[in-house]
């Protein structure tokens, strides 16, 4: 794969996974390891 | 965004002080409020002076210091047994302890780096900004010193300069809070809660609870630390990976090399280790390597309990780890004695062992699990239960 076409799959991934993150995120969430 | 920025266009002392600033404000602010944040920073600054005496390469004066440094952490900490010794009016007034247990470790490693004269380098602000990194301050990953001093100074890069290690850094943290903020919560609603009663769900019905809180906890954890990570390359200051796909591990020491790394690791070095050489060069365990060994992986186990969490039911997480590690390296011995080592390595390739492997470390860990995330009052409910059955 090219280098152009790499980075352009990666660009594209990072906008869907923004979309996903806008639309299904919760607002607050506990982090476990945080207790300790 | 100001942080990346800010480190990336100042040098020398102000850097320092600017990503101080950035994580004062952060863990004042957001994390622990004026009170916790203030006791934070005292047991930081205690810290200090104790890896200042251990520099000195006394082994008495690392020895106090330590002993010094855990009771301080227990005694800010309220460990369950420190309110039943100690009256109510000696104890700390109830303060935010968030990301202390990381702070602890993190300090303890840099003591007994100075002693044994690995450290290298150390200047305060190197070191509150290493104890106080915003990145790593909440829940790890246990970055060590000198990795976070090299990157820091650019002795070390954080990731190759270019483009595509940006948007790499860029992805890992958008998939960090898919995982912690979409993913990790619908595990949630079907995982063990610290109010699940164990005497009142069937047996598979505990099961499912156990996969959830797994998997929860994974996708909650790794998210996080996707983050953090993320983050870190981006300022500079990349912390280790802290996870490798947990639920292929094959065996409990596999487990806990693919699961929270950092933590494994830094119990490998500061307390097992130490702990195995003593235990084969000196006494009755000098004779029996595999009895030294189980030993030592238990003492092991229970710390990394303790560590945890303050309540009785994490020293049950830590004693049933514990066990888990003695059966497998007792198995592992037996096999390696009747196979020979490439035989046991025959074996372990087999597709069917391998499989069987995965399944069975799965579920030990999920059992395990359980004693994490349930209270102790509801587990000690379930023991006096079955034991009255």
């Amino acid at each position: 794969m090219t280098t152009h076409r790499r980075i352009g799959l990666k660009v594209s991934l990072a906008f869907l996974l923004l979309a996903f993150l806008l639309v299904f995120a919760k607002g607050s969430v506990d982090f476990v390891y945080t207790g300790f | 965004v100001a942080a990346i920025v800010l480190l990336s266009v100042l040098r020398g002392p102000t850097r320092q002080l600017a990503f101080l600033a950035i994580n004062l404000t952060f863990v004042w602010g957001l994390a622990l409020g004026p009170r916790g944040a203030l006791a934070t920073l005292l047991f930081i600054l205690l810290g200090y002076g104790l890896v200042r005496i251990a520099t000195r390469r006394s082994a008495t004066g690392l020895g106090i210091g330590v002993v010094l440094f855990i009771a301080v952490f227990v005694y800010l900490r309220r460990y369950d047994f420190v309110q039943w010794i100690l009256p109510e009016a000696l104890l700390p007034r109830i303060i935010s302890t968030i990301g202390l247990s990381f702070v602890f470790f993190k300090i303890i490693h840099v003591m007994i780096d100075a002693y044994a004269d690995t450290l290298g380098r150390f200047d305060l602000l190197t070191f509150l900004n290493y104890c106080l990194n915003f990145t790593t301050f909440l829940m790890g990953p246990i970055q060590r010193y000198q990795d976070y001093r090299d990157q820091w100074e650019g002795a070390k890069l954080a990731i190759p300069l270019g483009f595509e290690s940006h948007l790499d850094a860029g992805v890992r943290i958008l998939l960090g809070l898919a995982k912690a903020y979409v993913l990790a919560p619908y595990f949630q609603t079907m995982a063990l809660t610290p109010d699940t009663d164990l005497t009142a769900v069937s047996f598979p019905h505990l099961a499912l609870l156990a996969y959830a809180f797994w998997f929860y906890l994974y996708l909650n954890f790794s998210g996080y630390c996707d983050v953090a990570i993320g983050i870190g390359s981006l300022l500079g200051i990349r912390p280790p990976e802290n996870f490798n796909k947990p639920f292929l591990a094959r065996n409990i020491s596999d487990f806990w090399l693919r699961q929270h790394r950092s933590l494994t690791l830094w119990l490998t070095d500061y307390v097992f280790s130490p702990l195995y050489k003593k235990l084969l060069t000196s006494g009755f365990t000098a004779r029996y390597k595999l009895l030294a060994a189980n030993l030592s992986l238990m003492a092991t186990m229970l710390v990394s309990g303790l560590w945890h969490g303050t309540t009785f039911s994490f020293l049950l997480f830590g004693i049933v780890h514990g066990l888990w590690f003695v059966i497998y390296r007792t198995w592992d011995s037996l096999l390696t004695r009747r196979l020979g080592r490439e035989g046991v390595q025959r074996f372990r390739e087999r597709p069917l062992v391998h499989a069987g492997g995965i399944l069975l470390t799965f579920n030990a860990t999920a059992a395990a699990f359980v004693f994490f995330q349930v209270s102790s009052a509801r587990v000690m409910e379930a023991f006096t239960h079955l034991a009255t059955r």
